[in-house]
């Protein structure tokens, strides 16, 4: 009885995809930033031990690629607001 | 109508405007303050840049205000600006305080009281309060605050073996960005918002047609307004978010604003409103959660969580008054020349008290000082 009345007020549809909406950037995005700092420390390492930084750098770009796909989905959701 | 009471309400409505941005800057920049990613005046100043921007991206501004909750026929310029003065009124008395509450329901708030004042508690369409203001209050910070406690748990946890400054480093730079999210969407909302204050009261005033669009003019006060406000910077509410709720480190201060930007863009995309201000609160305080070792003043929250409750009541009542005040004269223009005069006098009398005792500034923010802002007592801090 209660969830019935509930429903009268809440789209429970609405609220579920907002909440998977969130839970899902809640793990993508401080994935895709570890990535990218993970990729900025291997790189310093590699520059004082003389190596290729070529795993930091690419590192650094997956991370800052997802970060830019989640950037202009928040752009995208903005403008057709 | 008259040109000077709606020329007064749409004055008061930029006034709105000004105390919204004013009231709200924390909800993108005290995070970032508070985990110095960006100086307190260079943040302000992104923050209003981006809610000025922000007020021009969308356009569709519908000229209705408390739609759904009051009847829409009931909305008189007078009632707009009785709503107004009860609006304003609330969020200087909780910017005073520290409190970070709702622009948008002190609005709803002030409006509805002034309806009730106005024409009766019939015309209230109490369903509509409990579905756009009750069950939103609930909803916000339990979602953002989930999503914030997995997003801080996940950062500490995958970045454990890396050294402390290249994990500060990346995630201050970020937070940058995922704070100018939120200021952009807080530009677009809620500027908006006062566009369409603006436009129905120029509508029930007769100086503008149903079907015209916008005014340019329009959308550049209103956005000029919250950006000033903004850059105006509510410093109280700032340290309240940044620092008396919980110790804020630059990972939670990133996953906090993500997902507040997340939680405010993906409810407005699936057009469900939830307030800002208890999106970002919900936000800070699952990041609290989220670090091994992080504490939560729950002092604090339970006192923002009793001003969320008394912040519609309380618009309410103040914007009654000020109805009753306005509806005294046979003039609503003189009447509203005089409660809009009274309204200032205590909003004056209110900012010299806090400029005068209690002045928190962009350089003290950050300042660990025994101050009259909302704070947990000793024994409440767990």
């Amino acid at each position: 009885m209660i969830t019935a009345a509930f429903k009268d007020y809440l789209p429970f549809g609405d609220l579920v995809k907002i909440l998977v909406v969130c839970l899902v950037a809640a793990v993508v995005a401080p994935s895709a930033v570890s990535i990218a700092i993970v990729g900025l420390d291997r790189r310093e390492k590699a520059a004082a031990a003389h190596e290729s930084s070529a795993t930091g750098t690419a590192l650094i770009a997956v991370g800052m690629l997802i970060l830019a796909v989640l950037i202009g989905l928040g752009l995208y959701a903005l403008f057709t607001d | 109508m008259g040109f000077w009471i709606v020329a007064l309400t749409v004055a008061t409505a930029l006034v709105f405007d000004f105390t919204n941005g004013f009231h709200d800057t924390a909800n993108a920049m005290a995070t970032t303050i508070a985990t110095r990613a960006l100086r307190p005046r260079f943040a302000v100043g992104l923050a209003s840049i981006l809610n000025f921007v922000g007020a021009f991206i969308s356009v569709t501004v519908a000229a209705t205000i408390a739609k759904g909750i009051v009847d829409q026929a009931e909305v008189t310029v007078p009632i707009i600006f009785a709503g107004l003065v009860g609006a304003i009124l609330w969020n200087v008395i909780t910017w005073y305080f520290g409190i970070p509450s709702s622009s948008s329901h002190a609005l709803v708030g002030g409006v509805v009281g002034a309806v009730i004042a106005g024409a009766g508690s019939g015309s209230v369409i109490w369903s509509g309060i409990a579905s756009k203001v009750v069950i939103p209050a609930v909803v916000a910070p339990f979602v953002c605050g989930l999503a914030a406690y997995l997003a801080t748990m996940l950062s500490y946890r995958l970045t454990r073996s890396i050294r402390a400054d290249s994990t500060r480093t990346g995630f201050r730079l970020s937070q940058i960005a995922s704070s100018s999210m939120v200021a952009l969407a807080h530009g677009t909302n809620d500027a908006q918002k006062t566009m369409g204050v603006v436009v129905l009261t120029l509508v029930a005033g007769g100086r503008l047609a149903p079907t015209a669009g916008v005014p340019f003019w329009v959308k550049f006060a209103c956005a000029s307004a919250i950006a000033i406000g903004t850059f105006s910077g509510g410093w109280r509410v700032i340290k309240t978010l940044g620092t008396r709720v919980t110790e804020i480190e630059s990972p939670q201060g990133f996953s906090a604003e993500t997902s507040s930007a997340t939680a405010i863009l993906s409810s407005s995309y699936f057009g469900f409103s939830l307030s800002t201000t208890q999106v970002v609160s919900g936000g800070i305080m699952g990041a609290g959660l989220g670090r091994a070792g992080g504490v939560v003043h729950w002092g604090v929250v339970r006192n923002m969580v009793i001003a969320w409750v008394v912040t519609m009541p309380s618009a309410a009542a103040m914007g009654a008054l000020a109805e009753e005040g306005v509806s005294a004269f046979a003039n609503a223009t003189v009447g509203a020349a005089v409660i809009g005069a009274i309204a200032g006098a205590i909003l004056v009398a209110i900012l010299y008290q806090a400029r005068r005792h209690d002045n928190v500034t962009a350089d003290n923010v950050l300042m660990d000082e025994e101050r009259p802002v909302l704070r947990a007592a000793p024994a409440a801090a767990a």
